[in-house]
């Protein structure tokens, strides 16, 4: 891996949002969604970004294809600051960083044709010399995925959620991206079509050499497709690994509760279960300690008065977690 | 099977929604028994019916275009098909609860939890306000919500997805509920969550001896805490067996794509994923053929010419399709991966 | 061949059948046929519509034809359906032909007031900030002002006549349409295919015009039929008070004048114009009602 391009740089990303106070002389309040993210993106890989809710995977998602500004940090693509760009500058990465959301109905305008929509980005980005060729490249981008020449004049409510989520593979893959986001973009399809989704998600990888960012809350899927995993909790990374890897050896205590937590496979599989009392803490308000404080089983003194970094293990198996960072570990 | 052990017993369920382009058979033909303690899951896709059979079994349906066309619905021995909405409305809440799966929703964002559970409380039961509340506040810490006093005094928003969950499920256990139907009680929650909430309802069933119907698309939460599991595709029950019978021998080709398409855990392949081709069926196409012959890789002609009825194909396990017929004629993975 | 050509009832010819055939029953028309009132309020919308139209063909007399002769005769007499007014005028014909200047009067009105308020409300919602703060207060301003007297003043500055009151009312229309607009550009450009349109890199001018506006229009026309239905008693009331149409032009609301003041002595004349006017109102209203129900993409009955 350490030979491998690197496609994209994160370093101490952080984001906050200001919870406008609506009681008179109260101070707002500051959400921190994000906070110290740092984590490199290789080319042609994939990487998996799993949590639960309120860990900050969709608002990293969206600070990466600049939908969000940070408060903080920088985020490099082809070591180029995104956000410190010309306007020309901007679109050509625009062009090359996209994102396919969660919601595959409310990603697609209800008053357009799903050729509309496909014809619109290569518009936009003028990658076609008139009507004529856009429609021609829209309908073998909808081929591509899937799709065919009578499903081009649809309106989104007519089509099912998978077909839907096809449209808007297609439009990314119009523009010839180089690293596609992926946010939760099977979670709202039934499971039989995320297999479909998912199985059209590599094969279009291999053809069009794409890296992909895969955000979700699935371990499953997130494992099957994911090269490398990133954990992230209550706007942190807890650890990442390759997928393998944290499956077989999870270190950090949220990861094994996670892993814990999945339902069984089988009938008779019995699985012990790693407890984590309480709820998930909020994001509002600064804490000077482990997120994880107080529902950990292993919490100690050192959890409640600093926050870990995360630390490399061995084999760039890192974690943030004092229990990996005393002396006498390894 | 001791009649006096089912708490559930439904017969050829029909509902049918009506619609100016056609009529939408959402569920046709769905029969089961349900014993008391036991957990049923009903598993199935968008297109079903899984969420219209449940709502149908305590006759909530949106009144204009929803329709029970047939069928039996026998609860406790009486029948809820021939009860008035006054007599409805004694069962539902207490001894027939049901939880739905946006718990942020299923609560009244107006008022506090403490009256909306006091409320529920005295209007199935005579008792005071005080008793009431106190009923509130111990159910309240048999779920596991600790402060249970304060906790009365908040208001839905200032709870979390899993705790307004829990709120919802003590609410179910202040009455005298024989039967819980929990349609999709976990999505819209997080894994660990959700285990949680998958132990807490495995308790309640322990103690007060409650039959649960429990509906997911989600087969390791069936593998979890269900004993018996009925499959249901555009609107039918294609299979129905206890747990383990499901898990090692499955016999409808739809199970086989289902249980074949999620990706194991396990195991550390990178080849595709086995999918089953095409869609579900538009509703209002269905009823004159087996609904899953267009995706089906084993299809033969009467597959397309008529409905294929459920069968006893071993001991207590039903199938629905022509080629299993009663005698598990096909054997999984015979046509390969992508149905081929 | 011998081989019997089974009926694929699921394949895609069925699906694409069963698609034409949604599309067709969910059809705005059919939709809207379905809805009882908006049927009525239709009818009444397009006999009003038909009568200004085709006014020179209806009217049996000429609206301004004076007949001095039978000033104020009743319902029914020699051939005045609806009798006459103070000159003899027939006033069935000066009714049709008030038809005309009313409906003329309204829709261009609501049509003014649109023009201005829908792009002072995109370019508000869309923009915020200190835009949208003074657009908006100026749109306050515009609203807290009495109506009867912001027209009064337009008419004194500009003068009477047909256009001058379509100015009036149409100014009057202008912050309705622009709180109507912004408030759904808010809500529509935080909707998740904006956020798409921004990673495509849509640039701003197309984002607002070729997806927020179209998603905002159903709520504009609702709100639009409305207001036709108010500029109608707008007008009347201008007129009444003899700041609209200036006599002999024949409008709803000259004819309501007129009756007023012979309000003892000939009441067909106020109450067939009153009567009238109420009528249109209502129909506007239920047709705006049915309207709205059609454009919203969720009810699908």
């Amino acid at each position: 891996m350490a030979d491998k391009k690197v496609i994209m740089e994160v370093e101490h990303l952080s984001k906050e949002f200001i919870i406008k106070s609506r009681r008179l002389f109260e101070k707002n309040k500051k959400l921190y969604a994000l906070s110290d993210i740092s984590f490199q993106i290789y080319e042609g890989e994939t990487l998996g970004i799993i949590g639960e809710s309120g860990c900050g995977k969709s608002t990293l998602g969206r600070c990466l294809v600049r939908l969000h500004k940070p408060s903080g940090g920088t985020i490099r693509y082809d070591e180029q600051d995104i956000w410190s760009l010309s306007d020309q500058e901007q679109m050509k990465i625009r062009r090359n960083l996209q994102m396919i959301f969660q919601d595959p109905y409310s990603s697609l305008d209800p008053r357009k044709t799903a050729a509309y929509s496909v014809e619109e980005a290569m518009r936009v980005h003028g990658l076609a010399k008139d009507g004529r060729e856009r429609r021609e490249k829209a309908l073998s981008y909808l081929k591509e995925v899937g799709l065919d020449i009578q499903h081009m004049e649809r309106y989104p409510h007519e089509f099912s959620g998978g077909q839907r989520q096809r449209v808007n593979i297609a439009r990314a893959l119009s523009m010839e991206p180089r690293m596609i986001v992926c946010d939760e973009p099977v979670s709202a399809l039934d499971v039989s079509i995320q297999a479909q989704v998912i199985n059209l998600f590599k094969k279009l990888q291999n053809q069009h050499r794409l890296t992909y960012v895969f955000i979700s809350h699935d371990l499953g899927i997130i494992k099957y497709i994911s090269d490398r995993i990133i954990i992230m909790y209550l706007g942190r990374i807890v650890e990442t690994y390759t997928a393998e890897g944290i499956y077989k050896n999870p270190l950090h205590p949220y990861t094994q509760a996670l892993l814990s937590a999945i339902p069984p496979e089988s009938p008779f599989e019995k699985r012990r279960r790693v407890p984590l009392t309480g709820d998930i803490p909020s994001p509002i308000g600064e804490r000077a300690e482990c997120a994880l404080a107080g529902r950990c089983s292993h919490c100690m003194e050192r959890c409640r008065t600093e926050i870990p970094k995360l630390n490399n293990t061995g084999d760039q198996h890192l974690v943030a977690c004092f229990l990996y960072q005393q002396e006498d570990y390894r | 099977m001791k009649d006096q052990d089912v708490i559930l017993k439904v017969n050829n369920l029909k509902t049918y929604f009506y619609q100016a382009s056609g009529v939408s058979r959402a569920v046709d033909g769905v029969s089961f028994t349900l014993k008391q303690g036991e957990t049923m899951g009903i598993v199935g896709e968008s297109g079903s019916g899984k969420s219209v059979a449940s709502s149908s079994i305590i006759r909530l349906l949106p009144a204009k275009t929803g329709r029970i066309v047939e069928g039996e619905i026998l609860f406790g021995g009486k029948n809820l098909m021939s009860m008035s909405e006054r007599e409805l409305s004694r069962i539902r809440g207490d001894e027939c609860c049901m939880i739905f799966q946006n718990p942020m929703t299923s609560l009244d964002p107006v008022f506090k939890i403490g009256y909306q559970m006091v409320e529920m409380i005295r209007g199935h039961q005579k008792i005071s306000k005080e008793d009431a509340w106190k009923r509130a506040v111990g159910a309240l810490e048999q779920v596991g919500i600790a402060e249970a006093d304060k906790r009365m005094e908040a208001y839905p928003h200032e709870l979390s997805g899993g705790m307004c969950q829990r709120v919802i499920i003590a609410m179910a256990v202040c009455g005298h509920p024989r039967l819980l139907i929990a349609d999709e009680p976990t999505t819209a929650l997080d894994v660990t969550v959700q285990a949680q909430v998958l132990e807490l309802l495995k308790e309640v069933q322990k103690k007060l001896n409650t039959a649960i119907l429990l509906i997911t698309h989600n087969m390791g939460v069936v593998w979890d805490i269900c004993d018996t599991v009925m499959v249901m595709y555009a609107g039918k029950t294609v299979e129905y067996a206890a747990v383990g019978n499901l898990y090692e021998e499955p016999l409808h080709p739809y199970t086989w794509g289902l249980l074949d398409s999620m990706p194991k855990l396990g195991s550390s392949s990178k080849e595709a994923l086995v999918t089953i081709p095409g869609t579900p069926p538009d509703l209002r196409l269905t009823g004159q053929c087996c609904n899953f012959y267009n995706r089906c890789p084993y299809a033969v002609d009467i597959c397309r010419e008529s409905v294929p009825p459920l069968v006893e194909a071993a001991a207590e396990h039903f199938v629905a399709c022509h080629r299993q017929n009663g005698r598990a004629v096909l054997s999984r993975g015979e046509a390969g991966r992508d149905g081929r | 061949m011998g081989e019997t050509r089974q009926e694929d009832l699921l394949g895609s010819e069925a699906n694409m059948a069963m698609l034409l055939k949604e599309r067709k029953a969910n059809s705005a028309w059919n939709k809207l046929k379905r809805n009882k009132t908006a049927v009525i309020g239709f009818v009444i919308v397009v006999f009003m519509a038909a009568a200004a139209i085709f006014a020179p063909l209806l009217a049996p007399y000429a609206p301004n034809a004076i007949n001095p002769g039978i000033p104020f005769k009743g319902i029914g007499y020699q051939g005045h359906l609806l009798g006459t007014d103070d000159l003899g005028r027939d006033i069935l014909s000066r009714m049709i032909y008030g038809a005309r200047v009313s409906l003329l009067v309204a829709v261009g009105a609501t049509l003014v007031g649109a023009g201005i308020g829908v792009l002072a409300g995109l370019i508000a919602g869309y923009c915020g900030g200190w835009l949208d703060t003074v657009l908006m207060r100026i749109m306050d301003g515009m609203f807290s002002f009495p109506f009867i007297l912001l027209a009064m003043i337009l008419i004194t500055v500009l003068g009477n006549g047909i256009v001058n009151v379509i100015v009036a009312i149409g100014i009057a229309n202008v912050p309705g349409f622009a709180r109507v607009t912004r408030g759904q550009v808010i809500v529509v450009k935080e909707e998740e295919y904006c956020n798409a349109c921004r990673v495509v890199g849509v640039s701003h001018a197309g984002l607002l015009f070729a997806h927020i506006l179209p998603n905002c229009v159903s709520q504009i026309i609702v709100y639009g039929t409305l207001r036709i239905a108010s500029a109608i008693i707008s007008e009347a009331s201008l007129s009444f008070l003899g700041l609209g149409i200036a006599l002999p032009t024949a409008s709803w609301g000259s004819i309501l004048r007129v009756g007023r003041e012979c309000l003892t002595t000939a009441p067909h004349v106020a109450g067939v114009a009153g009567i009238v006017v109420l009528v249109t109102v209502i129909g506007f209203n239920l047709l705006g009602d049915g309207i709205r129900d059609v454009m919203d993409p969720k009810m699908k009955q």
